[in-house]
């Protein structure tokens, strides 16, 4: 009777491990790497690896991409990020309840970051982007922010740190990290600018800098 | 009744002072604005490389229609360098095809007969950018071919509320042709009156007024504007129709960016 009772004992201990092991996969893998286009790098827990298709992307990973590069992470709730060349993120938060999420926060340290967010449960505005200096609250929307450092800022040439955001569907609130209750809403086809410690610009339409007199001559 | 005008008119020499005086306290008011607002002293980095340093290309092809009385297009390409923040230096290169008659756009000293006239434009100046979504382009330059004479020009463009949902945009060239002693002018008022993703939506109006040399009155036309950009491929689109001395005129031009942060 002695060696089924041993086996027997193995296994419950071997299905118990592999259990929390895979739930504890499933928490924390949150995404997936869908494409990457030159060089993109994860750093997870201090080391650094190559990023491929279909890597597994967990919440606290730091994601960067190379110049001339692109890199689009798939979430499990089919929300999808597209970060551009010279830029890095990282997956502060993203908690999920079967396929639906919860609340995510993304922190954007440099450069471009694109969103599109798929509507969350209840509808409430569970997913931001955070720079070091705002904060954009979204609901179900496509949005880019860009955060940049060390080049003066259109609005104000003696900020050297900003963020933009540009809306391409839906809308997002935003506001300046030291002050998140003076947020501004940016509604599609509009772009808003939070330079340094400045409260969010009112949105102006999007690439107005292109724009002019015109080009009849 | 012109005695009466002449003699209310200030002397030759008090008109450009005033004129000065006018723009320095223009300039002054802009740029206490501009202090006020930014916190800081205005053009503080004015001796500091452009950060970044930017280049841009423009494409343009355009055309002009005057009921069977002026026929023209032009087409070429527009390189700007950066300095500083506020000083680019600027060069065009154009090609001007004049089939019929004469407009604001022509410095040919003679109408065309049954050919058309081909020229091209070499022009270079500087691009002053004073305040955001405000610029100032100065060129110089000369003519080669059926048209050869020197040319200079004005080119300003002024948003207003651009941090609004429909910011306006003021425009103004000024053109003097040495070849045939024309002057033009062209001015657009043009809203921002829809935006999106693709597509930017302009209305507004503007026209233009010509004169001098070989044409002894001042000739005009005005029209309705649209314009259209199509952000995803930095194309621009506009177009102008309306009526005036040379009766029913209609203009469409359209321009191609690219920009590249050095």
């Amino acid at each position: 009777m002695h060696p089924p009772i041993r086996l027997i004992a193995i296994a419950v201990l071997c299905f118990t491990l592999t259990s929390h092991c895979a739930a504890a996969f499933a928490q924390d893998t949150v995404g997936e790497v869908t494409s990457v286009k030159g060089i993109a790098k994860l750093d997870r827990a201090g080391s650094e690896s190559d990023l491929a298709p279909s890597m597994p992307i967990e919440v606290r990973d730091r994601l960067s991409t190379a110049a001339k590069a692109e890199l689009a992470v798939t979430f499990r709730d089919g929300s999808k990020l597209i970060l551009s060349e010279s830029s890095s993120y990282t997956v502060d938060r993203y908690s999920m309840m079967a396929t639906m999420r919860r609340q995510a926060s993304i922190g954007l340290w440099a450069g471009h970051l694109r969103a599109i967010v798929i509507l969350g449960a209840g509808g409430v505005p569970d997913f931001e982007v955070h720079t070091p200096n705002a904060i954009t609250a979204v609901r179900g929307t496509e949005f880019e922010t860009a955060y940049i450092a060390g080049r003066p800022c259109p609005e104000d040439r003696s900020c050297l740190r900003y963020t933009t955001v540009g809306v391409f569907h839906g809308a997002v609130a935003v506001a300046n990290i030291s002050n998140p209750a003076q947020a501004v809403q940016v509604n599609e086809g509009y772009e808003t600018t939070v330079a340094c410690e400045a409260p969010a610009t009112s949105p102006a339409p999007l690439g107005m800098e292109e724009m002019g007199a015109p080009g009849y001559h | 009744m012109t005695q009466g005008i002449r003699a209310q008119t200030p002397p030759r020499s008090m008109r450009p002072r005033a004129l000065v005086k006018t723009i320095i306290a223009i300039l002054s008011g802009l740029i206490a604005t501009r202090a006020s607002t930014a916190g800081a002293f205005p053009y503080f980095d004015f001796f500091t490389p452009a950060n970044p340093q930017h280049l841009s290309l423009t494409l343009f092809a355009s055309a002009i229609g005057n009921e069977s009385r002026y026929a023209a297009t032009h087409e070429g390409f527009l390189l700007e360098q950066t300095l500083n923040p506020y000083i680019g230096v600027v060069g065009r290169v154009s090609g001007y095809q004049i089939y019929q008659g004469g407009g604001w756009d022509n410095p040919l000293t003679d109408h065309p007969g049954t050919r058309p006239r081909n020229f091209g434009v070499f022009m270079g100046g500087l691009d002053l950018l004073p305040f955001q979504g405000t610029s100032l382009a100065v060129l110089g330059g000369r003519d080669v071919g059926d048209s050869a004479g020197a040319r200079i020009e004005g080119d300003f463009s002024s948003w207003i509320l651009l941090h609004s949902r429909h910011p306006i945009n003021v425009s103004f060239t000024g053109d003097h042709f040495y070849n045939n002693g024309q002057s033009s002018g062209m001015i657009d008022v043009r809203v921002v009156i829809s935006s999106s993703r693709e597509l930017t939506w302009l209305v507004g109006a503007g026209g233009q007024l010509w004169g001098g040399g070989s044409e002894p009155h001042i000739m005009k036309e005005f029209g309705p504007d649209l314009g259209l950009f199509f952000r995803q491929w930095q194309t621009s689109l506009d177009l102008q129709a309306g009526y005036g001395n040379n009766h029913g005129y209609g203009t469409i031009a359209v321009s191609h960016h690219f920009g590249w942060d050095e």
